[in-house]
């Protein structure tokens, strides 16, 4: 074989990278050129516990993080898709009685939910800059169980349907109004499911507030 | 328009997601250096031979298990620490290895390497000299957790604490007739610190409340 007969192969293998890096290019050229319609947020989130998820929280709120795209429908709705992370911990120090026997000591119950849903909003309001919304979203979500019982750890999952209603704000600044901010109160409400320790299935119920930065 | 401000954003945000990232990954093991340890309790659900017990016997030596070496200096007090649960319970001592015999005899041992499960890996071996016994088991027996016992991490220095019935006939089952065990994870090393040690054995007997007799 000589190195002739891989010419082709060759000016295939460019032409398939470099056109859809100039294509690439080319859009975001033109992207900078446009109003955007497409919303990149970054959110740091704080939860509330409810229900269930009581038991996983000793006092106070556990943290999360998300990421969630918003893309312009008109002028009075977006929709998206967020991606989020919360956690919830509780350290305790007790006896925990089984039908074969007891445990005392050191325990650390931990709940890890995370979900990705569909996100759509409407904007009935907008005053000096800020922009008010109602909606939600809607997905899945999966939820990590962890129990330490000293150094053992019994682990559990399971995955549960979300509807997540939510109220906020977006707030616009900066040159260009190219800064959003973000500040919304969600409620996380998914469906009952999965076997998890302590029996049968949970909710794992959770408000979360978020703040979100992001750039448009 | 600039890009500018755009990547002053992604940065400041990956930044923050980062040590948020990090901080909700750092919650704390169950790490605390003036508790016990943990202290388990495995007890047979439905334990009739338990319930009738009344007399034991403790044997002084807290036995090395795994074939390792341990510092024998705290043994009797341990042992009488035990002995003294038993005694406040209402359980009578019968130390006659040769006439009429305990119903139950409570042998310790500790852990020279980790375990993992419900057992005590060398037991026969380590527990052959045992008084009150009589024909010695060998490895051929079975080792009877109580039921539904909880297999768990037993970490070096584990104080075993464990009631074998010497009224079930054992000679024709090859059965070890455990009742009771006990476990104090990890409170003795080369120079055990009583008070920790006392205070596990103490948390073991207050979980443990089928243990009252009346007098």
């Amino acid at each position: 074989m000589t190195n002739r007969r891989w010419f082709p192969l060759a000016e295939l293998l460019v032409a398939l990278v470099v056109v859809p890096l100039t294509a690439l290019h080319a859009r975001a050229q033109a992207s900078l050129s446009e109003p955007s319609n497409f919303m990149s947020l970054t959110t740091f989130e704080v939860s509330a516990p409810i229900g269930d998820t009581k038991k996983y929280m000793t006092g106070g709120l556990g943290p999360g993080l998300g990421w969630e795209g918003r893309w312009t429908v008109n002028a009075h709705s977006s929709a998206g898709v967020s991606l989020n992370v919360a956690g919830f911990s509780r350290h305790t120090e007790s006896t925990i009685d089984f039908p074969s026997g007891a445990a005392t000591g050191d325990q650390l119950r931990q709940l890890m939910p995370a979900q990705l849903l569909a996100t759509g909003y409407v904007y009935p309001y907008q005053r000096n800059g800020v922009r008010w919304y109602a909606g939600g979203g809607v997905g899945g979500g999966h939820v990590d169980q962890d129990f330490s019982l000293g150094t053992q750890q019994i682990s559990r999952g399971a995955w549960h349907l979300v509807v997540a209603p939510e109220i906020g704000a977006e707030v616009r600044g900066g040159p260009d109004r190219l800064f959003v901010g973000v500040f919304s109160l969600r409620y996380n409400m998914p469906t009952a499911s999965g076997n998890y320790l302590g029996g049968g299935s949970r909710k794992f119920q959770y408000l979360t507030l978020r703040i979100g930065i992001g750039e448009e | 328009m600039s890009l500018r401000v755009p990547r002053r954003i992604s940065v400041v945000s990956t930044a923050l997601l980062v040590i948020c990232g990090l901080a909700a990954a750092c919650d704390s093991a169950p790490i605390n250096p003036d508790n016990i340890g943990w202290v388990t309790t495995l007890v047979d659900s439905t334990p009739p031979a338990l319930q009738n017990a009344r007399t034991f016997a403790v044997p002084d030596t807290i036995v090395a298990l795994n074939g390792g070496t341990l510092n024998h200096a705290q043994d009797k007090a341990i042992a009488a620490e035990v002995r003294a649960q038993f005694l406040s319970l209402g359980w009578i001592e019968k130390k006659d290895t040769t006439g009429v015999k305990p119903d139950v005899v409570v042998v310790m041992g500790t852990n020279t390497r980790t375990e993992v499960g419900i057992s005590y890996a060398d037991w026969f071996p380590s527990y052959g000299w045992i008084p009150y016994w009589g024909t010695p088991a060998d490895p051929s027996w079975v080792w009877g957790a109580p039921a539904g016992a909880i297999a768990y991490v037993y970490e070096v220095g584990t104080l075993v604490i464990t009631m074998v019935d010497l009224r079930a006939p054992r000679q024709t089952t090859k059965r070890v007739p455990v009742l009771w065990v006990a476990a104090v994870n990890g409170v003795l090393g080369d120079n055990p610190i009583l008070p920790r040690v006392f205070t596990g054995i103490d948390q073991a007997f207050a979980q443990s409340p089928y243990f009252q007799r009346t007098p």
